[in-house]
């Protein structure tokens, strides 16, 4: 599985450094950790090590699709009149299809497990039947109008399809294309055009339309990864849903008079999410949950302490300042060290 | 000369390179459970997002300290004495930066950079309220203030090893010398590039005769950092936008079109050939420093140059110009199927810092909501093997 004759030393700096790591480990040889059979190991790693340009060919070849689609999207775009909506859809349509297609014809068979593609050519392929199948529609939308009035169903076609593809090709980059476009969908459809028109976002339907969906994707994620589907997308759906939640209920806060429902709100939400950082020893989890956390306390403190006289109040902003800070330093200190293992990246 | 215990930082890189050769498969894991036992690493350290949280707030006690104190002694009128608060505070935390270290074995925390950080800005703040005499309008002579900052700069840069203030150390430097040449009048102005390039070149060849002595191998992250930048400068001295735009403001002249700088063709040649040199340079000696920076500067070269001769409308140039980028990595890759004079196509095992990062790369990048959403960067980390593009985190257990 691993290569070990295209070895690169991981720090980007100390390149030249590689006598040390052998010096390293003949020190590590003499004083007994290491046998003789690892150094061997060692030793042929580095003397055999060929020089990697994979990455750098990947990404030239990368920049080069995009520039090349971006060049032809601005050209067609310039020249719409002559060349006719039509024949561009049609032509965007038959790239997305193809792709699409392809990638669904060369995928593994589904399971329940993680299935690793094998062709690097295929995510790009992917790639790019995705996010051509998105312009397809909202251009069909946009120009023909396909879907009546509701604009919501040019982002939802894309969101049903991404999901469904995700699951079949196991793909996490397409996941998340689809709960993007999910929560686009539930963006529009919420936010009638009179009102974008006018200028008057009704923050509440948002607000609360975020803590649903929040609430939605976490519970998907529970169902389907207690049913030991696709374990390891858990991760994703988490990650999008308590963000969601943290960002609408903090939204709620800042904006509504009964922001005392929010906090009470915030407070659930903190505790549910340090219950399960802790229970997949997930450093990152427990920090966004700590920092939204600490915004919202913050800002009911000093919402409260507006109310005071003037430097009374800012001395005690600063104290509070000064003790909340040190508490959480000290926290993230102790349960970083508990979660060791992950939080040495 | 530097502040952490030198056998605690050698433990510590040993366990660096063990971690690393164990991810590899070098060796095994009752291995790397003996050398864990054996080198005791009692520093502490934590990742990126902790370390930048931990930044944030001990800057906000630091802040709100010093508030807090001048609150107190309002009295006084405490807020006059700038200068006298500057040292006082920087002396502070310096001390604190210095026992976090010693004492509570604090290595890669964003605790003790925060300390180190506002030391240095408040020391060098207080030299400069001594020099000018409490002024702080900042208009005098630039290189005045510079020669404040440099030492404060290059102590506390070498005393912690710390790569952020020897970025600040050699930004300094160059700057500190260009002042110096321009006050040569007209003739300081001309020469600057050419000397800018030889200053350059004379820091890249210390550093390198520096790099050989094996004592200093607990600055190596800071001088290969300075290795990269001086690779810059040396390419930014005789870049063409570059020179263009100083030679514009320095020599108050407006460049019409059909007009053109001095020496011209020198730096459009030098602007496009000099990356190339060094990505051939990187190839030869399988560097990647050279390599990638040579790469990173041809395009922005290219780009440079685009910036004043517009040959041809934006969206064939991105066209041809993915074309020809397309055909290049396509060749590449033809040609290097089998691996030829050393160099290889396959992908290396990147370590785990790389993918994490990566991960967070591709969580930005996806969480882009509009009609369009914009899929996350491609990057494989399994050896010449598809895999997924991990967005939302491929990697559990951050």
């Amino acid at each position: 599985m691993l290569n070990s004759s295209v070895y690169q030393n991981s720090s980007r700096f100390a390149i030249e450094y590689m006598n040390e790591d052998i010096k390293i480990a003949e020190k590590l040889v003499k004083e007994g950790p290491l046998s003789e059979a690892s150094f061997q190991k060692i030793k042929l790693a580095y003397s055999g090590r060929l020089f990697s340009v994979g990455f750098e060919v990947r990404t030239l070849l990368y920049i080069g699709i995009l520039l090349l689609s971006t060049g032809l999207g601005v050209l067609v775009y310039k020249n719409i009149d002559s060349i006719g909506h039509l024949a561009v859809i049609l032509f965007i349509a038959a790239i997305s299809f193809t792709c699409l297609g392809y990638c669904y014809m060369k995928r593994k068979p589904y399971s329940n497990e993680k299935v690793v593609s094998e062709k690097m050519l295929n995510d790009y392929i992917l790639l790019l039947g995705c996010l051509t199948f998105v312009t397809f529609t909202g251009y069909l939308q946009y120009e023909y109008a396909v879907f009546g009035n509701f604009n919501g169903i040019a982002i939802l076609l894309p969101a049903i399809l991404f999901f469904a593809l995700a699951y079949l090709v196991d793909h996490l980059g397409v996941l998340s294309m689809a709960i993007t476009c999910l929560a686009a969908f539930v963006g529009i459809t919420i936010t009638p055009t009179e009102l974008l028109q006018k200028n008057d976002f009704s923050s509440r339907d948002i607000i609360f339309s975020g803590l649903a969906l929040g609430a939605f994707l976490l519970a998907i994620a529970a169902i389907l990864s207690s049913r030991n589907i696709k374990k390891h997308f858990k991760f994703t759906y988490f990650n999008f849903g308590t963000h969601l939640l943290f960002v609408s209920c903090l939204a709620g806060m800042f904006c509504f008079d009964s922001w005392l429902l929010f906090f009470a709100l915030l407070i659930a939400l903190v505790s549910f999410s340090l219950w399960h950082a802790n229970k997949d020893k997930s450093f990152y989890f427990l920090l966004f949950t700590v920092l939204y956390g600490y915004i919202g306390l913050t800002y009911l403190i000093f919402r409260i302490l507006e109310k005071m006289p003037g430097s009374l109040s800012l001395s005690i902003a600063y104290i509070y300042v000064i003790g909340s800070s040190s508490m959480i330093i000290l926290f993230l200190i102790s349960t970083g060290k508990k979660f060791k293992k992950n939080a040495g990246i | 000369m530097l502040v952490y215990s030198k056998s605690f930082f050698d433990n510590f890189y040993t366990l660096q390179k063990a971690k690393e050769w164990l991810k590899s498969g070098f060796i095994s894991d009752s291995e790397y459970d003996i050398i864990f036992k054996h080198y005791p690493n009692p520093y502490k350290s934590f990742n990126i997002f902790g370390r930048i949280a931990l930044f944030l707030f001990t800057l906000f006690i630091l802040g709100s300290g010093t508030g807090l104190i001048n609150v107190m002694f309002s009295i006084v009128d405490f807020y006059r004495y700038i200068t006298f608060q500057c040292f006082f505070f920087g002396i502070a935390s310096y001390i604190l930066a210095e026992v976090s270290v010693r004492k509570m074995n604090f290595f890669r925390t964003g605790i003790k950079e925060a300390l180190l950080y506002t030391a240095v800005g408040s020391l060098t703040l207080g030299i400069i309220g001594l020099i000018t005499n409490n002024n702080y309008d900042f208009n005098g002579d630039p290189l005045v203030y510079l020669l404040c900052v440099l030492p404060v700069l290059v102590f506390a840069a070498i005393r912690f090893a710390d790569t952020l203030l020897s970025f600040g150390v050699f930004i300094c430097l160059l700057l500190i010398n260009a002042l110096l040449i321009l006050k040569m009048g007209t003739f300081g102005k001309l020469i600057l590039p050419f000397e800018c390039m030889a200053f350059s070149f004379l820091l890249y060849y210390l550093l390198g005769k520096l790099k050989t002595r094996g004592e200093l191998h607990y600055w190596k992250n800071c001088m290969g950092l300075i290795e990269i930048l001086t690779l810059i400068a040396l390419y930014l001295s005789g870049n063409y936008m570059v020179v263009r735009k100083l030679s514009e403001a320095l020599l108050n002249t407006e460049i019409n079109s059909g007009e053109d700088i001095h020496l011209a063709i020198f730096f459009y040649a030098y602007t496009i050939l000099v990356p190339l040199v060094y990505i051939w340079i990187g190839l030869k000696r399988k560097n990647y420093v050279f390599f990638r920076i040579g790469l990173l500067l041809e395009i922005a070269g290219i780009l440079a140059i685009k910036y004043y001769h517009h040959i041809l409308p934006p969206e064939t140039a991105m066209m041809l110009g993915g074309i020809v980028v397309i055909l290049i990595a396509y060749f590449s890759i033809k040609y290097l199927k089998t691996p030829k004079h050393g160099i290889t196509f396959e992908l290396y095992k990147r370590s785990g810092r790389e993918e994490a990062l990566a991960n967070i790369a591709n969580v930005v990048i996806s969480t882009v909501v509009a009609n369009q959403p914009v899929a996350p960067k491609q990057d494989s980390g399994v050896e010449y093997g598809g895999g997924q593009f991990g967005g939302g985190g491929a990697g559990a257990g951050y």
